[in-house]
């Protein structure tokens, strides 16, 4: 909303400078966004351009001689849109202007000089250059009637405000309900304009009939009738007054209307009346197949949701979206029927919408308007079509009004201010300000009796009318204090969100960095993944992408294709995150997101599962400067490793998996051993990325990824381990080289270690792993290291001896294991 | 005829000698200069036995005393000289780049909603979530937002398709549909704050996003007030912003809120002499609030006349592109590495 303040001013006297009120009014809640001012201009005139001639050394230049009554000079210009004889902005050497040659462009004083070699000592003005708007690629023409040396600011000036207004304050939709705010937020003097309609001729009621069919739709419909108007253009003040508020002038008759709309908030709209068959007027909902080629042109078609304004045979008006063409008041009409009607919101705002029309008026009604509204500013209408197009206003208003609003009251208890603010204010304090907005104010012991004016739609019960006292007076005077009363409990350790933070601590310090991507996905991403068969019951679970039949959840209005669908999987934004951080870099690409995928539940809210995903391109930085080395399965399963023992998830299960994402025998589901009746549980997997899967996601190198449904992890997690005393006895140390197959995991033989040697074994860790020359095909080296240690005693040479020798036996039987450096 | 004075003489000279030795060959020379069986102190030391018993004894004790001295000094010297042979080779470029520590990061976002959680943790606020993909009852109609209200323009928003509720699920466009879900299933006094994800059907451009996060709050109790809403985002907006800064409280609208407030900053970049960065209103807008709508306790069963709160919601984006002087959305959720590590 563009408001002129000029034009407010003969609603409401002040003299708070323009920026003090533009602030206090944003903090009224009624947010000035821009104080727009097109009148601090100096040394710019308006002038008359008298001779023009060619620029003797550029063929796109002109120069235009002025006369600016002061004087006349020549200057250069680019602009091809003048001729002689027009007005225009002329400005002087000094003038500030915003100057385009700058980037972002910016005020500039305008200084003479030379342009290919002519001097030019000022210049003639775009209406960007001026401030005016954006459109520098012409100079701004002025009337032919504006006087030729008047000071432009004279002649043009005016300060707008811009508001930027909530969706609650339609009042403030007009210049009528924004005086009210600058009267209670200045104390200035209020007046609404007098309104005195002459009348003659016959009753309106003679002639026009308005009948409301769809009473759910249209709460009031009132109607003028004006005779004998001479459409012509609208006198200046009228004609600058729209432009000023961003309204462009059409004739007298329109421009009334709009007027009137911008002066009182309520929509109007002029019929040409002889194009009204019948001289009825039904509001009715349109009927299936009807069209109306409405004022812009375009022919529409209507349906049986939408409210028309029909005369006896068909729509001549979509009502409180936009006229017909067809009753359009034009050159020839004499009779004018106004219409002031009040509509439902949401049918207009629906309509609107299906017809893509907003207008001026739609984005009113869609607000809500009071229906007491139409009267006044029906009058007020008629009034200025008599004084401004010497129109005869038929006596007495038609007006359909089934079910007439009664006043609105509210009872505040005068507690409620202290008990909703935290401060007390005295009863005559709230009966100042309310009355300054425009309410009827009568205190009655501990309540205060509020009648609601009709514009504040907005306000029906104490809280609203708090919020105008406080408002007002202002959030500032408010006191600031603390919370009182109980603190809830803590934030329960267990949280999920806790865990998350807690894990997101962990991987960083495994050197991981985060990343955060979109939940919306394509489908065509999601199909990059392949879906497993025969194994996929362990993959099933680990990402639902994976799992057959998983149709994820469809965006109705999506931005885009790219992103239509809401993700089943991490995978593919993770996969790409990684090849878009390729680009540029050749190590270090490691990275984690915690966020959900979207499951869909028949009938209810999506499930929305927590996952953690992990992905590492092939490189990492090595220990020396500049140095690389190469990222591996068992590199990203310490990450994994340290992040679950963090966490407290200190005992998993390494099972090969088989996946065609995984490229094959790379790849690992993390299961919770099972045990006490409890099933083990898939808590995630890990695998160097398949060869297809890479390439169709244009991954050049090998990459890793791991995926954990994190609600399992947390749901593993074994809580505080128990202290164990540190050992008193030194530990004995050993080294064990076996040879066994392949088929035979290590940890099954470190737990065969661990077991065979009981009780004096209390570690063995893995050292070494060799494959090739001296070991055989199919066959490979392990070597570990065993730590022998008693609790209470030093071990002597003879038991570790024997224990190691069980060990070694225990290992030849169950694995078929070769004792290497023994014969 | 050595004397005692001629004793401490020679000490006093040898001394003074071994402190211009630096190499292990005029160690050597030196030790067998002085203390070698024909040195200057064996020298001194032969004519002994001639002299009167009276001096003898007195001559004696200095030349013993001489040797220890000079034996000494040897051998501190020596183990100067070793230390230093073991610390040759030069000094270090200490200008040299440490090895790389391979560290990870969290995301920006998670930075600043750590430092915004961490601040109403403090204020007793707890930390509570919700689900992304929510129905319109909670996102809208629990807050005052019936259908076709005018202000749903305030949220564009996705729809999901659902055949079984056709036009009822939706991605939320704000943390706020947990009011209510927290409120249904809590007794007051009621002190959470609930961040997580948010969606606008909405173009994305350098301060729009599509997805972002939001941190919601809510403090509903017997005799809440908007004084206390004063105070703690005052203190929310100094812990966060600096204690110097100084807040300004407004009145705006959501219909879920009333009276409803806007929370602004002075800007700490030109100290609201007008800059860029605030638009050249000298403020920063940060968050919304404002007192928790009658209607709102009411749908949930919270008796409007006994109790009363406030609600508030901010973006963690904002916060960290204000901090961080970041000036495109888009970089926080395209996630290169090379943004992604400068915020730390």
């Amino acid at each position: 909303m563009r408001v002129p303040v000029s034009w407010l001013r003969e609603y409401v006297s002040f003299d708070t400078p323009i920026d003090d009120l533009a602030h206090r009014l944003t903090l009224a809640g009624v947010e000035v966004g821009a104080v727009e001012r097109t009148g601090d201009w100096d040394k710019v005139y308006v002038g008359e351009i008298t001779r023009i001639e060619p620029h003797p050394n550029a063929d796109r230049l002109r120069l235009a001689t002025v006369n600016y009554a002061i004087g006349t000079l020549t200057v250069v210009t680019g602009a091809p849109n003048i001729k002689v004889g027009d007005r225009v902005p002329f400005a002087l050497p000094g003038a500030e202007l915003v100057d385009f040659h700058q980037d972002p462009p910016r005020k500039a004083k305008l200084r003479p000089g030379k342009i290919r070699g002519v001097e030019s000592a000022g210049m003639v003005c775009s209406a960007a250059e001026l401030g005016l708007g954006d459109d520098h690629a012409g100079i701004l023409v002025l009337p032919p009637d504006a006087p030729v040396g008047t000071p432009l600011a004279e002649y043009l000036g005016d300060t707008v405000l811009e508001l930027e207004l909530t969706p609650n304050r339609s009042d403030c939709l007009a210049l009528l309900g924004v005086a009210r705010e600058v009267a209670a937020l200045t104390r200035g003097a209020y007046r609404e304009p007098t309104v005195e309609v002459p009348t003659s001729g016959r009753p309106a009621a003679d002639s026009v009939r308005v009948e409301i069919a769809d009473p759910d739709l249209c709460r009031r419909y009132s109607a003028a009738l004006v005779e004998n108007v001479r459409v012509g253009p609208s006198p200046k003040w009228l004609r600058d007054r729209l432009t000023a508020a961003g309204v462009r002038p059409i004739n007298n008759v329109v421009d009334v209307t709009n007027y009137v709309m911008l002066e009182y908030g309520q929509p109007m709209h002029a019929f040409d009346f002889e194009r009204i068959g019948g001289g009825r007027i039904v509001v009715r909902r349109a009927r299936p197949g009807e069209r109306i080629r409405t004022l812009d042109g375009v022919d529409r078609a209507l349906d049986a949701e939408m409210l028309a304004i029909a005369d006896a045979e068909r729509p001549v008006a979509v009502a409180g979206v936009m006229g017909g063409e067809d009753s359009e008041v034009s050159e020839q009409t004499t009779r004018v029927l106004l219409e002031s009607a009040c509509f439902n919101p949401t049918s207009i705002r629906k309509t609107s919408r299906a017809l893509r029309l907003p207008s001026e008026a739609s984005r009113r009604f869609e607000k809500g308007l009071p229906p007491e509204l139409t009267i006044p500013a029906l009058a007020r209408a008629a009034q200025l079509l008599h004084d401004l197009a010497g129109g005869a206003v038929a006596p007495g208003w038609v007006d359909a009004y089934p079910e007439p609003a009664r006043p609105r009251s509210v009872d505040v208890p005068v507690v409620e201010f202290e008990r909703l603010l935290g401060v007390r204010y005295a009863v005559e304090e709230i009966e100042e300000v309310l009355s300054r907005l425009g309410f009827g104010v009568r205190a009655d012991g501990a309540t205060i009796h509020v009648d609601v004016p009709y514009r504040r739609v907005d306000v029906g019960i104490p809280a609203d009318v708090v919020e105008e006292v406080a408002r007002v007076k202002g959030y500032d005077e408010l006191p600031a204090t603390q919370l009182r009363g109980a603190v809830p409990p803590p934030t329960p350790p267990d949280a999920a969100w806790r865990r998350e933070d807690q894990l997101r601590d962990v991987l960083v310090g495994c050197g991981l960095t985060e990343v955060i991507t979109y939940s919306m996905t394509s489908e065509a991403r999601l199909d990059k993944l392949p879906i497993g068969q025969g194994m996929a019951r362990l993959a099933r679970e680990l990402d639902a992408r994976l799992m057959p039949g998983v149709e994820p959840l469809r965006i109705v209005n999506p931005l885009s294709a790219e992103m239509s669908v809401l993700r089943t999987s991490t995978f593919p934004s993770m996969l790409e995150t990684i090849r878009d951080n390729l680009r540029w870099t050749d190590r270090d690409v490691r990275l984690f997101e915690i966020g959900r995928i979207y499951l869909r539940r028949d009938g209810d809210l999506p499930e929305e599962r927590r996952v953690l995903t992990i992905g590492s391109g092939a490189y990492a930085s090595g220990a020396g400067w500049g140095s690389r080395v190469e990222v591996d399965f068992f590199a990203v399963k310490g990450v994994v490793e340290a992040a679950l023992d963090r966490i407290g998830v200190p005992r998993v299960d390494w099972a090969p998996l088989e996946h065609p994402l995984f490229r094959r025998g790379h790849a690992a589901a993390i299961v919770l051993p099972g045990g006490r009746g409890q099933e083990p549980a898939l808590l995630g997997g890990l695998g160097e990325v398949a060869l297809a899967v890479r390439s169709a996601f244009d991954l050049a190198e090998p990459v890793f990824l791991a995926g954990f449904d994190l609600d399992r992890v947390f749901d593993a997690i074994v809580g505080v381990q128990p202290f164990r005393s540190l050992a008193r006895f030194p530990a004995v140390y050993q080294d064990l080289a076996i040879v066994l197959p392949e088929s035979a995991p290590s940890e099954d033989v470190r737990r065969a270690i661990v077991r065979a040697g009981r009780p004096l074994v209390v570690a063995a860790d893995l050292f070494d792993e060799y494959r090739g020359e001296g070991i055989g095909p199919g066959r490979r080296s392990l070597a570990y290291r065993i730590t022998y240690q008693s609790p209470d005693r030093t071990l002597n040479d003879r038991e570790v001896a024997e224990t190691h020798a069980r060990i070694e036996d225990a290992l030849a039987r169950q694995f078929q294991a070769q004792i290497r450096g023994r014969s | 005829m050595t004397t005692a004075n001629e004793i401490a003489e020679l000490r006093a000279r040898a001394l003074a000698e071994i402190v211009a030795v630096t190499s292990d060959d005029t160690l050597q020379a030196w030790r067998v200069k002085y203390l070698g069986r024909r040195g200057l102190v064996s020298e001194a030391s032969r004519g002994l036995g001639s002299l009167p018993p009276e001096s003898r004894r007195e001559v004696g004790q200095a030349v013993n005393a001489a040797m220890q001295a000079l034996n000494a000094a040897f051998e501190q010297r020596k183990a100067a000289l070793e230390q230093a042979a073991a610390e040759a080779g030069g000094a270090l470029d200490v200008t040299l780049p440490g090895r790389p520590v391979a560290l990870g990061q969290v995301h920006p976002t998670t930075r600043a909603l750590r430092d915004i959680l961490q601040v109403f943790d403090s204020l007793g606020f707890r930390v509570v979530e919700g689900p992304e993909v929510e129905w319109d009852r909670y996102n809208f109609e629990l807050l005052n937002i019936p259908a076709d209200h005018p202000a749903r323009d305030m949220w564009d928003t996705y729809w999901i398709d659902d055949p079984v509720n056709p036009g009822k699920m939706l991605l939320r466009t704000h943390t706020s549909p947990n009011q209510a879900r927290v409120m249904e299933r809590t007794e007051p006094p009621v002190r959470v704050v609930v961040p997580g994800r948010c969606y606008r059907y909405e173009a994305v451009d350098a301060t729009h996003e599509t997805m972002f996060y939001q941190v919601e709050g809510l403090a509903v109790d017997v005799g809440v007030t908007m004084a206390d809403l004063k105070g703690t985002l005052t203190a929310f907006a100094q812990a966060l912003f600096g204690a110097e800064r100084r807040v300004l409280f407004y009145c705006s609208y959501f219909p879920f809120v009333e009276p409803g407030v806007e929370v602004a900053i002075d800007c700490f970049k030109c100290k609201g002499e007008g800059c860029r960065l605030c638009k050249f209103t000298g403020w920063i807008e940060i968050m919304g609030a404002g007192m928790v709508h009658p209607k709102v306790l009411a749908d949930v069963g919270y008796d409007p006349s006994t109790y009363s709160g406030f609600a508030f919601g901010l973006g963690p984006e904002r916060v960290a592109l204000l901090k961080y002087g970041i000036d495109d959305i888009r970089l926080f959720y395209a996630n290169d590495l090379r943004f992604l590590r400068q915020v730390k």
